[in-house]
């Protein structure tokens, strides 16, 4: 641990603690909001910050002259919406790993790692394949939710529920949705299919539009916010089931309760991005680095910095081979598969 | 106020852990529970602390059905430190302590920063002098307080500890079970405490349970507990029991 961290953790007096709280929400809000609109600029046509917000002013009525019609549908309707929905997909990952890594007490928990995410990709693409789009985030979650189930029982069968079981037990629920997944399409696609293929395994953000962007905010703000707001219920976790239970808590309702709620989550998110890796893993263990395992501060500084994250990722994976697209899902796992292979490292040579 | 239980059985997968168990814990004493390595003695901490369901048996709290009360409403009551806790925990010792304020908070929001409880329990359990610190920094004398506060930090009238005295230099040892003994006799707490250290449990407490394979061996005041008659036939040593307190030898057809 570096000198810095441990004092940005530890401030003395009740006052100084929730303003160092309120100061860093509010810069990491900043920051995203600045991230969103710098984002949409880049890219070809010129654009600049203030384009964008004169953009934004004008459709939501607020009397600014608005852009030339092709400039501003490229903001209007390409990339804002893109971008908003990378925002929302990345808090919502980040929330639903950092729930997980609690209840679990396993900071190798993640969507994408244990199988919800893949499970949740098979969900949509089935119910795609029938023709049946409204039924997108539902059965969405009912992958992700039948994923998690497999996962947790494969990793419980002969054993105890330890993160690298748990996870090797991801790897293989994981394989099988993937495969199932291209499958489905290659069977039902017509032309491009490794194209749909890539972008439900890897994830990508290329076809968000209005529509897209209003699942995962729902889904961000009626099961991610409650998620953030249930802190003090996670804090109880902490020292393991027996402690959380001593401390009041109606143990495996609570589980069972929040890991329904991500796998909800996961299912909305991945319906509209496909499953994209490690967002959930990164940020909240780089967060709890710096401001330590309460979760009052490290959901929702895990939400903020999860979407940035995504924003960025997202910008890189379309403008790096401009005309080309990467899926974004190839970025995030560039960036985080090393980080999970540090903590594996350091969860092993623990025990 | 007193615990009381009566008839406690609890089997897990076929075998009885718990046989037919009755405690009684006093307000202002410390009781210890005793007993050779899977006696029995951790899963009757969790029984009385209501954190696991006996299959049989009645648990009164000052003649309340205990096991009955809300899970909340036992936890502001009764506080559990559990043996051996997770150390690799990000967390300052205040956050810790704080932990135990959770069963009087609501389940959203996060806790406050100035709750006067937390900074009464840490005092008490002197730990305010590295509040700051992290817990992963921390000596296991040190940790052990902290897990100590932390309990405290719940306002509990029961104490119930699991062998807090494991993993302690000698002095830590003492130090711990003289502030047990410190509150106990100031705030009238009901102390219930597992220990492996027989001559700690003489020196110590006031009354003593043995458990021997899931049934109660002896009961009473320790140092009537505490003889040759009950100690040798449960541990299968040979035990002397002078002034300075009890000590042991392997029977010699062991040897």
């Amino acid at each position: 641990m570096t000198e810095l961290p441990l004092a940005l953790r530890a401030p003395r007096s009740a006052a100084a603690r929730l303003a160092l709280r309120v100061t860093a929400a509010g810069a990491f809000g900043l920051a995203l909001a600045a991230s969103v609109v710098v984002a949409v600029t880049i890219g070809a046509a010129d654009l600049a910050p203030g384009d964008v917000l004169r953009s934004i002013a004008a459709h939501l009525g607020l009397g600014a002259t608005p852009l030339d019609p092709l400039r501003d549908g490229i903001v209007w309707q390409l990339r804002l919406p893109r971008v908003l929905t990378a925002a929302a997909v990345g808090a919502g990952l980040a929330i639903a790993g950092c729930v997980m890594q609690a209840i679990t007490r396993n900071t190798l928990a993640d969507p994408y790692l244990l199988g919800l995410s893949g499970g949740a990709s098979l969900g949509a693409v089935s119910v795609l394949l029938l023709g049946a789009s409204l039924l997108l985030p539902v059965a969405a979650f009912l992958g992700a939710a039948l994923a998690l189930v497999a996962t947790l029982g494969i990793a419980r069968v002969g054993g105890a529920l330890t993160p690298t079981r748990t996870v090797l037990a991801g790897v293989a629920v994981s394989s099988l949705t993937g495969a199932l997944t291209s499958l489905v399409i290659f069977w039902t696609a017509t032309g491009d299919s490794y194209r749909e293929i890539l972008s439900w395994l890897l994830g990508s953000l290329a076809g968000a539009r209005w529509p897209e962007l209003a699942i995962a905010a729902v889904a961000v703000l009626v099961v991610g916010l409650p998620l953030v707001a249930s802190g003090r219920t996670l804090d109880a976790f902490t020292f393991g089931d027996t402690a959380a239970a001593a401390l009041g808590v109606d143990v495996a309702r609570t589980r069972w309760l929040l890991l329904g709620a991500t796998a909800l989550l996961t299912g909305a998110l991945v319906s509209v991005s496909g499953a994209i890796g490690f967002v959930g893993l990164v940020l909240p263990h780089l967060v709890r680095l710096v401001v330590g395992a309460r979760h009052r501060m490290l959901l929702p500084l895990s939400a903020l910095t999860g979407a940035i994250f995504l924003v960025w990722c997202d910008t890189l994976a379309r403008s790096a081979f401009d005309p080309r697209e990467l899926p974004v899902g190839v970025v995030t796992a560039i960036l985080g598969a090393p980080v999970f292979a540090l903590l594996l490292l350091r969860s092993g040579a623990r025990r | 106020m007193t615990l009381e239980a009566r008839g406690i059985r609890l089997a897990v997968r076929g075998r009885a852990v718990l046989d037919d168990v009755a405690v009684e814990a006093r307000p202002g004493r410390i009781l210890a529970l005793l007993g050779p390595n899977g006696a029995g003695k951790s899963t009757l901490l969790r029984v009385l602390a209501g954190v696991q369901q006996p299959d049989a048996g009645a648990v009164s709290w000052s003649g309340i059905d205990w096991l009955a009360l809300k899970r909340r409403e036992r936890a502001r009551v009764a506080a559990l430190v559990e043996q051996d806790a997770p150390v690799d925990v990000p967390l300052t010792v205040r956050d810790a302590v704080g932990l135990g304020r959770i069963p009087h908070e609501s389940g959203f929001g996060g806790g406050r920063d100035d709750d006067p409880a937390v900074e009464r329990a840490m005092r008490d359990a002197d730990v305010t002098g590295f509040a700051s610190r992290q817990l992963s920094e921390l000596s296991g004398g040190e940790r052990q307080r902290v897990h100590l506060a932390r309990a405290l930090a719940q306002q509990p009238e029961l104490l119930l500890l699991d062998e807090p005295t494991n993993h302690l230099d000698v002095r830590a040892q003492l130090a711990l079970l003289a502030l047990l003994r410190r509150l106990t006799a100031e705030r009238g707490l009901t102390v219930v405490v597992a220990l492996h250290d027989l001559g700690l449990a003489l020196r110590h407490a006031d009354d003593a349970v043995v458990l021997d394979a899931g049934r109660v061996a002896a009961a009473g005041p320790a140092a009537s507990v505490l003889v040759p008659a009950v100690v040798d036939p449960v541990w299968r040593v040979r035990s002397r029991v002078g002034e300075h307190g009890i000590a042991f030898d392997l029977p010699e057809d062991a040897a």
